[in-house]
């Protein structure tokens, strides 16, 4: 087995982003051609799916950009405008990720599903996919000769680049402060909910007498939180790669943070669980679910809090 | 002072060992997200939007809330031993205390008035609503004079 | 002072934002 390093697992997965937009995409699509209602979920879960594993693509990107910035035979602009647009794409393919799980939250609860969200979902999925495009081919520039686009391409970006962030974050002691508390506000809400859902699965003591249906509905909220820490998160590792790109503690909170996605994506759309009523004692595997997913969300809260001390970060 | 020199404050802040300051510190993160996130949860569904969940089960979150907090209190003792002779004399300090205070009362009041008429199901009052619009200001400021006290000395 | 106001202003900003939604959310559930 090759030695894999962090910028290498940027280059295996760095077409995530892009192929699988157009296949959600192409799959939602489809779904209208077919008329297939469970082929429009299928659709929405795999852009969710896509858009939870776009944050371990961008991350391993800020290490790959650690590790060869400066280096010869590589742009320096390229990097740094590759970067900038794809923080802007990235951006959008978490807002869609969001209004696709809205989507699929929605489909539980309403008949059909709430006007908006279809319509929100593929205009937001096609502005998403153009930018992750034009991220991605600026990313060739970097070390690529065979693929020469123009200078002006790789050109200033605007104002939302990875340099303003940062120094808005510099010349502002307020910010950082500010996105702390706010991220531990976040993880309150979003542990607070999951916990009790979770409890629920596990039959702790009451709770068995609540239908999931109804917990369910504080879904949203638990969401709000982990957008809240998302974004907070964002601002803290774009401002300041180099405390996080090294920091084994960091990979470990990513590594809890996707299998908690995913279990959040199961929550929602499970046909299992939403079947459980008053009194229903969930199944065995959904149990050994619900407690993995606490324990996932312990990890994360850990590793985080661990940065400083196990890490080799501030 | 003595709080500080003492050999239970000196270990917390200076071991060099991860169970000291950076677990005890971690685990007051952990007491906070179950305190705060159960009060949360609480408090939206009380204020009608979190859903209708039936009142009766939920009266295990109080429990819930009431671990965090002996947590946070234990853990927050021993953080404030390591560092007394800042932490006594600073008003942000006493801000956290006082909102934390706010919030735990805030808490105590919600059970009673929603759960103490023991009717089935409880009674939402009006002043239930308020209690939990309450909490919820009162942990935000909480946390907000929590976090601000690594960065104002 | 300036500070402690900016941070407390933009956790209250973000914080009611963040309820809005959720309360528009849940509204639209019904």
């Amino acid at each position: 087995m090759p030695f894999v390093n962090v910028p290498h697992l940027h280059l295996l997965m760095n077409h995530v982003p892009t192929v699988g937009t157009v296949i959600g995409l192409g799959l939602f699509l489809l779904s209208f051609v077919r008329r297939s209602e469970h082929l429009r979920h299928a659709s929405l879960e795999v852009f969710f799916l896509i858009a939870l594993a776009s944050l371990p693509v961008y991350l391993t990107g800020l290490a790959a950009q650690g590790a060869i910035a400066g280096s010869a035979g590589v742009s320096d602009a390229a990097i740094a405008a590759h970067h900038d647009r794809a923080m802007l794409a990235f951006t959008f393919v978490e807002i869609t990720g969001f209004v696709a799980w809205l989507a699929l939250w929605q489909f539980r609860r309403l008949a059909r599903p709430a006007g908006w969200t279809a319509p929100a979902f593929l205009l937001l999925g096609v502005v998403t996919l153009a930018l992750m495009a034009d991220a991605a081919s600026v990313g060739g520039e970097i070390r690529h000769p065979e693929i020469k686009i123009s200078e002006t391409a790789i050109a200033a970006s605007g104002w939302f680049t990875a340099a303003s962030v940062e120094g808005f974050v510099t010349n502002s002691p307020w910010v950082w402060p500010a996105a702390e508390t706010l991220h531990f506000i976040g993880l309150s809400l979003l542990f607070g909910v999951l916990f009790l859902v979770n409890l629920r699965l596990l039959g702790a003591g009451a709770l068995r007498s609540v239908s999931y249906a109804s917990l369910h509905r504080l879904l949203p909220w638990g969401m709000l939180g982990l957008g809240v820490n998302l974004v907070t998160g964002m601002l803290f590792t774009i401002a300041a790669p180099d405390q996080y790109i090294n920091n084994t503690p960091f990979y470990w909170k990513m590594g809890c943070l996707m299998i908690a996605g995913v279990n959040m994506l199961y929550l929602t759309v499970f046909d299992k669980l939403w079947a459980l009523e008053p009194g229903d004692d969930a199944a065995f595997l959904d149990k050994a679910i619900a407690a993995s997913s606490i324990g996932a969300w312990v990890g994360v809260i850990y590793a985080g809090r661990m940065l400083p001390f196990i890490g080799n970060a501030f | 002072m003595w709080l500080e020199g003492s050999a239970l404050a000196t270990w917390v802040r200076e071991a060099p060992t991860i169970l000291a300051f950076a677990t005890i510190l971690t685990l007051h993160t952990f007491g906070m997200g179950v305190l705060v996130g159960a009060s949360a949860v609480l408090s939206l569904r009380l204020l009608g939007v979190g859903g209708n969940v039936p009142l009766v089960p939920l009266r295990i979150l109080f429990r819930v809330v009431w671990g965090g907090f002996w947590i946070n209190l234990v853990t927050g003792t021993l953080l404030f031993t390591a560092d007394a002779t800042t932490r006594g004399v600073q008003p942000l300090y006493f801000i956290k205390l006082f909102f934390v205070a706010i919030g735990v009362v805030s808490v105590i009041l919600i059970e009673r008035h929603v759960y103490g008429g023991n009717t089935d199901p409880p009674v939402v009052s009006a002043t239930a609503k308020r209690l939990a619009f309450l909490s919820l200001v009162a942990w935000v400021v909480a946390i907000t004079a929590g976090r601000l006290l690594a960065y104002v000395r | 002072m300036p500070f402690i106001l900016s941070v407390g202003l933009t956790v209250v900003l973000v914080v009611v934002l963040t309820a809005a939604v959720g309360v528009l959310i849940d509204r639209a559930a019904g």
